[in-house]
């Protein structure tokens, strides 16, 4: 059974996670405070996270850097709308994704497949193809096809999609990307982003209505696999 | 410059000297004539010449050349034959006397110019001292008010002044922005003599910080001399560094206060926000689970979450009800309807309700026969709630107490537990929208603004609102509130009929 830790100091909130993930057939664990929290995860090492960012004491972002030291499991962080800066350090700290309060449930239940499937991914033999809709990545001959046809990418442009692709479902940051593709020293320049993302939209996308590459305004970019059927 | 000045050798020293040169002869003269046979000339010329260094010393030249000259009448109509006449029989008297003149002249030159070098040697001393006394005032002062009042305290004490100011320019032209004693509206108020009243400029560096007025003592004492004006001059211009140094605290605090304005309010808004924002998430939390068509609830669950709306709704609905009061209360818009109504009949029910609210004890002593308040019923029930409310959520199960009484031309409620109390400096915190006590590790459940709505509420009727401490540990809520008039005028009455 899939053990998962919801954080937050509101009892209504934790009750309403909790009784919708437990119908979902998890095993739920809650706390109420960062310490509880960093208790809970050393103590019953839940397959994921679900962690408020505004907790009195220890703040969610804390959490998420001790937590960060030594364990990988998947966070998906609630946070309040006005609060944009902190959803970026906390994406930037390694949580997987996050959900602005208020939220609807099942975009929230949604948030937490993706980054358990991904991190399922990350641990078994990951899909050496990645299909997306019309487009599909090669990894291991670092081809890209869509519709069977081979596109032509630059090396940068081909390194942005695979890091994007490998990470799909989930929002990379400008930092994240940057730093993968450019390399370390590059977590600034957010605008070489934009220009390489509107080539690849070009090539393999619908650059007025995006399906496969969505941007989260001032945020990130993210991947999107169709759900099949 | 003919008019004596306090800080060179004054009138009264003059005067000194004359009559030192007018009685020394007299008081000399006197006992030489009663022995004039048996005195030699040269005792005489020695006694005379005696006068002279002494009217000399005490008054100055004039005063030793009337000394001299004095002697010289003395000694000729007196000492030398033959009497009563200018003329002397021997030729060597004649000697004798331009002898006489010429060292009286010459030790009064002498005596005088050292006097007046000595003098001078005192004058600067006093100046220097008086500059260093001010220039201290300018240093122990904080706050621009302060700088300015020490300094023309000290500038009046000083010089003996009846009045001294500083006046700042404004933007209604210059106004005085310190004044001790007595100053005329205008600096140069036309009711004064001339010379009496003084303007300086202060000075720092290119342009004029200010003006240091300076009025004189009564009609008696003199005008200002040219050491005084010198002085005074100097420290206009160290006095402007000390007002423009005072100046650019101020404008640094001010900013500091408006940067602090800036944090508060930001708070408020955060504190708003996440209290509006927090039921909301639950709310859409619960609603979208219920509207989750693949999920199957049981009836358990569908409950819950209706629960959880339910009373988050109410939670929205509280904190909406305080915002409207509190901007109401900050708006001036409050408008109690006031009539006149007896505590007892407010408080029995309020006190009623939160007994079956929460099985709390309370026990409630508000004597009937107190006067009446005028109030508005509707508020002052609120308020009570309030109040009740708190004493009951930090009493931790010791009964809570309501009593009233009176006290001079108000009536006073106290509200008292026996919890842990409110620490002194959180006191008046306590009041502030949005502020919460800390500690017990308890989530505080209110908004944050019960408070901050009681006192406004009890402001608005010209009452008030304060903690106290209980008496062996807790917090008594004091509530002030003014008598109904009629009650009021017939207090006064009873207290003027008294004997």
């Amino acid at each position: 059974m899939t053990r998962a830790l919801v954080v937050d100091d509101e009892p209504p909130i934790v009750r309403v996670v909790a009784a919708n993930l437990r119908v979902r057939g998890f095993e739920v664990l809650t706390a109420s405070t960062g310490e509880a929290a960093l208790t809970a995860v050393e103590t019953h090492q839940p397959d994921c996270i679900v962690l408020d960012l505004g907790l009195p004491g220890i703040d969610g972002l804390e959490v998420l850097r001790r937590l960060r030291t030594w364990t990988q499991v998947p966070v998906v962080v609630l946070t309040a709308i006005d609060n944009e800066r902190d959803k970026v350090t906390a994406l930037d700290l390694g949580a997987d994704d996050y959900v602005t309060k208020p939220f609807g449930v099942a975009e929230l239940m949604a948030r937490i497949r993706v980054a358990l499937r991904h991190a399922r991914s990350a641990s078994a033999d990951r899909p050496r193809v990645i299909r997306a809709g019309e487009v599909a990545i090669d990894l291991d001959a670092k081809l890209v096809t869509r519709d069977g046809a081979p596109v032509r990418l630059t090396p940068i442009e081909y390194r942005l999609v695979e890091t994007l692709a490998t990470n799909a479902g989930r929002l990379c940051t400008h930092r994240f990307l940057l730093e993968r593709v450019w390399g370390p020293g590059y977590g600034g320049e957010s605008q070489y982003l934009r220009v390489y993302m509107a080539n690849l939209r070009k090539k393999l996308d619908d650059p007025a209505a995006p399906q496969l590459l969505l941007t989260e305004p001032g945020m990130g970019y993210r991947f999107v696999v169709p759900e099949p059927g | 410059m003919d008019v004596p000045r306090r800080l060179a050798v004054g009138g009264p020293r003059g005067a000194l000297g004359y009559l030192v040169a007018v009685a020394g002869t007299a008081v000399i003269t006197a006992p030489l004539l009663a022995f004039r046979g048996d005195v030699s000339k040269t005792t005489v010329v020695l006694a005379y010449l005696l006068v002279v260094t002494a009217a000399a010393a005490a008054g100055g030249l004039g005063p030793g050349i009337t000394a001299a000259g004095l002697g010289f009448l003395a000694f000729d109509l007196l000492f030398l034959q033959p009497y009563h006449h200018i003329i002397v029989d021997d030729p060597q008297d004649y000697l004798s006397l331009a002898v006489y003149l010429l060292v009286a002249v010459v030790v009064s030159l002498l005596v005088a110019t050292s006097e007046r070098r000595r003098a001078q040697a005192e004058r600067r001393e006093r100046e220097t001292r008086m500059l260093f006394d001010l220039s201290t005032s300018l240093v122990a002062h904080g706050s621009l008010e302060d700088t300015l009042q020490g300094v023309v305290g000290t500038v009046r004490s000083l010089f003996d002044l009846a009045g001294c100011a500083i006046a700042l320019p404004s933007e209604g032209g210059p106004r005085l922005a310190a004044v001790d004693g007595q100053v005329p509206d205008g600096p140069d108020g036309a009711d004064l003599e001339p010379g009496r009243a003084m303007t300086f400029p202060m000075r720092s560096g290119e342009h004029v910080v200010g003006a240091l007025v300076v009025v004189a003592g009564g009609p008696g004492t003199s005008g200002f001399g040219e050491a005084e004006r010198r002085v005074l001059a100097t420290f206009a211009n160290q006095a402007a560094l000390a007002v423009e140094r005072a100046q650019q605290e101020e404008e640094r605090n001010r900013a500091l206060a408006l940067q602090e304005t800036d944090r508060l309010r930001t708070a408020l808004l955060n504190s708003v926000s996440h209290d509006l924002r927090t039921p909301l998430a639950s709310i859409k939390a619960s609603a979208s689970s219920l509207l989750d068509r693949e999920v199957r609830w049981s009836d358990a669950e569908r409950e819950e979450f209706l629960t959880t709306i339910n009373s988050e709704v109410d939670r929205l609905t509280r904190l909406v009800h305080n915002l409207l009061d509190m901007s109401r209360i900050e708006a001036g818009a409050l408008d109690p309807r006031l009539v006149e109504c007896s505590l007892a009949e407010v408080v029995g029910p309020v006190a009623r309700r939160a007994r079956t609210a929460s099985r709390q004890r309370i026990d409630v002593d508000v004597p009937e026969e107190l006067p009446p308040v005028l109030v508005d019923p509707v508020r002052l029930d609120q308020v009570l709630t309030n109040l009740l409310d708190n004493a009951r959520s930090y009493a931790a199960g010791s009964p809570v107490q309501v009593a009233a009484g009176q006290a001079g031309g108000t009536l006073e409620l106290r509200v008292v537990d026996h919890g842990p109390g409110i620490p002194a400096p959180e006191r008046e915190r306590v009041f502030d929208q949005f502020y919460r006590l800390k500690g017990g590790g308890r989530r505080p459940e209110g908004t944050g603004m019960g408070l901050a709505i009681c006192r406004g509420i009890v402001q608005a009727h010209g009452g008030d609102l304060r903690v106290e401490t209980t008496p062996g540990g807790g917090a008594s809520f004091v509530l002030t509130l003014p008598m109904a008039p009629g009650e009021l005028s017939s207090v006064v009455d009873q207290e003027i009929a008294r004997p």
